[in-house]
């Protein structure tokens, strides 16, 4: 079901949980995701916490609009780097082992995890990624701002947090934009991901149910909303009045695919800002299932010769 | 309205938390159905027709006024939706719907739990209900759905791994036939399968028609209506029927001269042949099934009677004849079915209430009937009548409603057969379930067991109760015949079938749900003493399975059934019709007729009995819904 919420001066959002109407909406021309501050105050604040994360102006890869410089040919050139990584590439990596460990009930915590699946992403962009506390630290306080409330968002951008949170993650990214959104953003979706993972082995009415064809459907969630704007205005299905320039369009992805299992719905696969990762993440997966699985027997074979 | 629901249904589910809607007071407790029922039509519906799906044939000219044949053009819109041949949804997200594997499948063993947890010691019968209430059932759900015949090892258009069956090994001093235990996988997607489907759980074909329309009366293509509809000696088959036959000119369903259905030959495995009864839905046939297919293939005959004498210039049209005579008797099973086998089977206040709501709203029957609907509102006014709509997904059956409705355990396992006159035993012994089921039913007609006296002898018997260790123990030993002859245990089976189709364990589905689940065994138990025996088998309460766990929760006071279930029934009996254009914006005289209107709303199941079996009369004097027990006579 779609929303809009008209009220003057103070917003004009059109918000869209159905993944047909996100379709149609993300095929017209007339959409597109140049996120500049504008319209009324409301749509104005949204647009405000993806423009603050802009480094010297530029704003990161996820928030560029349809047509703007080099986005096209770079995510495409990056999905390709990415689309070759394979599970046996990554199965042998001391960082997929020891989130294999938590995943399997061992020792260690969240925050760890967190740190290891940082470095493990940072590493495909920088060769020498250092991630630590702090930088995990850093990407908590981008989640914050990015989802956060108001007040939140408010002390975070005044008490200059923000600012050293978003430094810190593109300085270890050696100023890569890309290794940003990938180690400051799309991080907390790969964490819950395998959180949810621990969950389900955990508990016998599901453990036997997880496969490695299918771990990224049974495990992954898509990001929450994506932004829209308009170039000219436009007439929708979902409201009556045109949408306007100054118009926001939420597309809660999150809502429009829950319970779908449709993995390419949760990558926008289909849409011209379709996710260069969506293998990668899915290999990446797939290698910590099968490392928990390797964990278990051989912990399994200790307990037997004990 | 929506916004009402909402927070009623925020509401109770607050109050939920330490009161279930069974335990509140009455005008409590129905508008807390209502908000269960408005949550679970939001969030608990998912679609799977990723494939453009079976193309339609309807085989009726006028689409937008009679039911097509193979359930197409119901939604006119989306003409294939709920058609035969098109998938099973879900009452659960898809992501919880990966089948399980492996281990996991047989964990823990399935014959060991159907041996343990369900067979049968002594018989719990259900004081409340005939053993017509358990055929009636049977003979719905032969309406909605069908996962057809099993994927057989020999077939090569399935992919091997697809076809190679479960094993199950036998556990030990267990004296099964076998080990292991042969059981043939449900037939997946083959022919329908697009790219679309990879990576995604799998989804099965309803051979059926989705709709509540009949089909097992009436067959779920226009093949098999043309073989029920065509008067011959002996066909056997559908072909068979288009070459030989000449379908009746008057509308009518084929019957045998002295009222029974007609007949075909099938051959088993052996090649030896085995003469059987024809109707709309081919299998697992016995004489509680029977019984009502007769009946209601003698009602339709009657209708078209009814409807050339109301409309003498129309006499001559056999086909409109049979088309609007399908849409009255369609709509007066959804009538039965509603509002007496419901409140039977759910027996107490509200869901009396609920299910008349149901049909005739808050208004009531008199006003409906006397003035017509007061308002567009379900709850007001009823369903039937108000705006069609499909909520969350695409109108079909689940695979949950689907694993709710394996209630095997109503069946019992010996019947006497008696006169309806004096009661007088017909046979100078008990016959065990095998011995009026399949080839055995016509043999008994012949033998002069009359419809009357099956009627009445099932009648004045009680189904099992539907809770642990009361699976019939002929179903456990079940023959089953060609194509896929083999002796089979049908409570391993239906045990297997849940976790081979990905429905989710008990406690997995009552989250689902957002039920509360419990934590030990000790709290899924209705009676302490199961609570060691479950966790033995099972050792963690998460992986009880869904029909063992309905069985041995405790229930609201009155119902047939559990809680568990009741919720996927809340929100398919509703949608059943909701969704269905010929009970919605379609329930009008242009297309039923005004006499068909007015025909389903002055009927029930005792008036069709007694209309054409006025013998049983005495029997049913007194008895308040005709799924109760009857009255012995003699
Ligand atoms: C290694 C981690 C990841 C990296 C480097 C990455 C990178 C990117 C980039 C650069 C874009 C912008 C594409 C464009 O504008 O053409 C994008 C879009 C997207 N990503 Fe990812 N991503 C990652 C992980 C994830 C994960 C785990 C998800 C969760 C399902 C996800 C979901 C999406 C979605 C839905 C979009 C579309 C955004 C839109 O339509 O505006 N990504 N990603
Ligand atoms: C004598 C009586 C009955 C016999 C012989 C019988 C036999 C069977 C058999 C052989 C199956 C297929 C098992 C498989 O998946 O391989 C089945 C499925 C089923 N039966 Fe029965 N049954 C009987 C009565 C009932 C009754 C009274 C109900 C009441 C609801 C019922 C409901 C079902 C359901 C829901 C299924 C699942 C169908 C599917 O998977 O598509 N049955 N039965």
């Amino acid at each position: 079901m779609s929303r809009s919420i008209r009220i003057p001066f103070i917003a004009d959002l059109l918000l869209i949980d159905d993944f047909n109407a996100l379709k149609a909406l993300d095929s017209e021309p007339r959409i597109d995701r140049d996120l500049s501050p504008r319209g009324p105050l409301l749509n104005r604040l949204i647009l405000r916490r993806t423009a603050r994360l802009a480094h010297e102006g530029a704003p990161w890869p996820a928030f560029l609009a349809r047509d703007a410089l080099g986005r096209a040919a770079r995510v495409r050139a990056l999905a390709q780097r990415l689309d070759q990584i394979g599970v046996d590439a990554l199965t042998k990596d001391k960082d997929i082992d020891g989130i294999a460990v938590w995943v399997a009930g061992g020792t260690g915590d969240r925050e760890e995890v967190g740190v290891r699946l940082q470095r493990i992403v940072g590493r495909l962009f920088v060769d020498r990624y250092d991630a630590d506390a702090e930088s995990w630290r850093a990407a908590e306080t981008i989640r914050r701002w990015t989802s956060g409330g108001p007040l939140e968002a408010l002390w975070l951008s005044l008490s200059g947090r923000l600012r050293s949170a978003r430094d810190l993650i593109v300085s270890r990214a050696a100023g890569d934009l890309y290794c940003a959104h990938g180690t400051g953003i799309a991080i907390h979706n790969i964490l819950d991901a395998v959180e949810r993972l621990k969950g389900l082995l955990a508990d016998p009415g599901t453990r036997g149910r997880v496969r490695d064809e299918t771990v990224a459907a049974q495990c992954l969630q898509a990001p929450e909303n994506l932004l829209r704007t308009v170039t000219h205005n436009i007439q929708t299905a979902e409201r009556r009045d045109p949408l306007l320039p100054s118009s926001l369009v939420v597309v809660q992805l999150d809502c429009a695919t829950q319970g779908s299992a449709d993995v390419d719905a949760m990558f926008h696969a289909s849409s011209w800002a379709a996710c260069p990762a969506h293998a990668y993440v899915t290999v990446l997966l797939r290698a910590i299932l099968r490392a928990v699985e390797s964990h278990r027997q051989t912990s399994q074979m200790g307990g037997a010769a004990a | 309205m929506n916004l009402i629901m909402g927070l009623l249904g925020s509401l109770f589910r607050f109050v939920n938390r330490w009161v279930p809607w069974h335990r509140l007071p009455f005008f409590l407790a129905l508008p807390n159905l209502a908000a269960l029922r408005h949550d679970l039509r939001q969030r608990n519906l998912y679609g799977t027709q990723r494939s453009p799906g079976p193309a339609p044939q309807p085989g009726v000219q006028d689409q937008v006024n009679n039911r097509a044949a193979d359930g197409s053009y119901n939604d006119l819109t989306h003409p294939k939706m709920g058609a035969a041949g098109t998938r099973f949804g879900r009452n659960v997200p898809l992501d919880q719907t990966f089948a399980e594997q492996d281990d996991q499948l047989l964990d823990p063993n399935p014959r060991l739990i159907s041996k343990e947890l369900l067979t049968r010691k002594t018989f719990k019968p259900v004081p409340h209900l005939s053993v017509n209430a358990a055929g009636w059932l049977q003979f719905m759900v032969h309406d909605w759905f069908s996962h057809g015949g099993n994927a057989l090892p020999t077939d090569e258009a399935i992919p091997p791994l697809l076809r190679e069956p479960i094993r199950v090994p036998i556990p030990a001093g267990d004296e099964w036939h076998e080990d292991p235990m042969i059981v043939y996988r449900t037939r997946p997607l083959v022919e329908d399968r697009v790219p679309e489907d990879e990576g995604k759980p799998a989804a099965y074909r309803n051979v059926s028609t989705q709709w509540w329309d009949a089909s097992q009366l009436y067959g779920s293509s226009l093949a098999r209506q043309i073989w029920l509809r065509t008067q011959a000696p002996m066909i056997d088959s559908a072909e068979a029927a288009a070459e030989q036959g000449e379908m009746l000119a008057n509308g009518k369903l084929h019957l045998l001269p002295n009222g029974h259905l007609p007949r075909f030959t099938k051959h088993r495995s052996d090649g030896s042949p085995e003469i059987l009864e024809l109707n709309g839905e081919p299998g697992n046939a016995w004489l509680g099934l029977s019984v009502f297919h007769t009946l209601f293939a003698r009602e339709h005959n009657h209708v078209c009677d009814q409807l050339a004498r109301e409309y003498p210039q129309r006499a001559e049209d056999g086909e409109w004849l049979f088309q609007k005579a399908r849409l009255i008797v369609a709509a007066l099973l959804a009538k039965i079915h509603t509002v007496e086998w419901t409140p039977a089977i759910l027996n107490t206040p509200e869901l009396r209430f609920a299910m008349r709501a149901n049909w005739w709203g808050l208004q009531g029957q008199r006003l409906v009937e006397g003035f017509g609907r007061f308002s567009d509102s379900e709850l007001f006014s009823g369903i039937i009548g108000s705006e069609t709509d499909h909520h969350a997904a695409d109108y079909s059956i689940t695979e949950e409603f689907n694993a709710v409705y394996r209630m095997h355990s109503l069946v019992p396992d010996r019947f006497s057969l008696r006169r309806y006159q004096d009661d007088a035993p017909i046979f100078d012994r008990d016959l065990s379930l095998q011995e009026i089921a399949g080839g055995r039913v016509p043999e008994l007609y012949d033998q002069g067991v009359s419809l009357a006296d099956a009627f009445y002898s099932l009648g004045t018997e009680h189904p099992g109760l539907l809770k642990l260790n009361n699976f019939p123990t002929v179903l456990q030993g079940l023959h089953k015949q060609a194509p896929s002859a083999r002796v089979v245990d049908l409570g391993t089976i239906d045990i297997l079938r849940d976790r081979e189709r990905g429905v989710p364990r008990y406690c997995a589905f009552r989250r689902a749900l957002r039920m509360t689940v419990p934590m030990s065994f000790e709290e899924l138990c209705e009676h302490p003493e199961d609570a060691p025996r479950l966790r033995e088998i099972y050792k963690d309460v998460e992986k009880v399975d869904l029909l063992v766990g309905c069985a041995a929760e405790k229930w609201p006071a009155g119902f047939g059934f559990s809680d568990t279930a009741f919720r996927i029934f809340i929100l398919m009996a509703s949608r059943r019709l909701k969704s269905d254009r010929f009970f919605t914006t379609h329930f009008t005289p242009e297309a039923y007729t005004t006499f068909g209107i007015r025909y389903v709303r002055d009927n029930s199941m005792t008036a069709v009995l007694l209309r054409h079996l006025p013998e049983l009369a005495p029997r049913l004097d007194g008895v308040k819904n005709a799924f109760f027990p009857w009255k012995r006579g003699g």
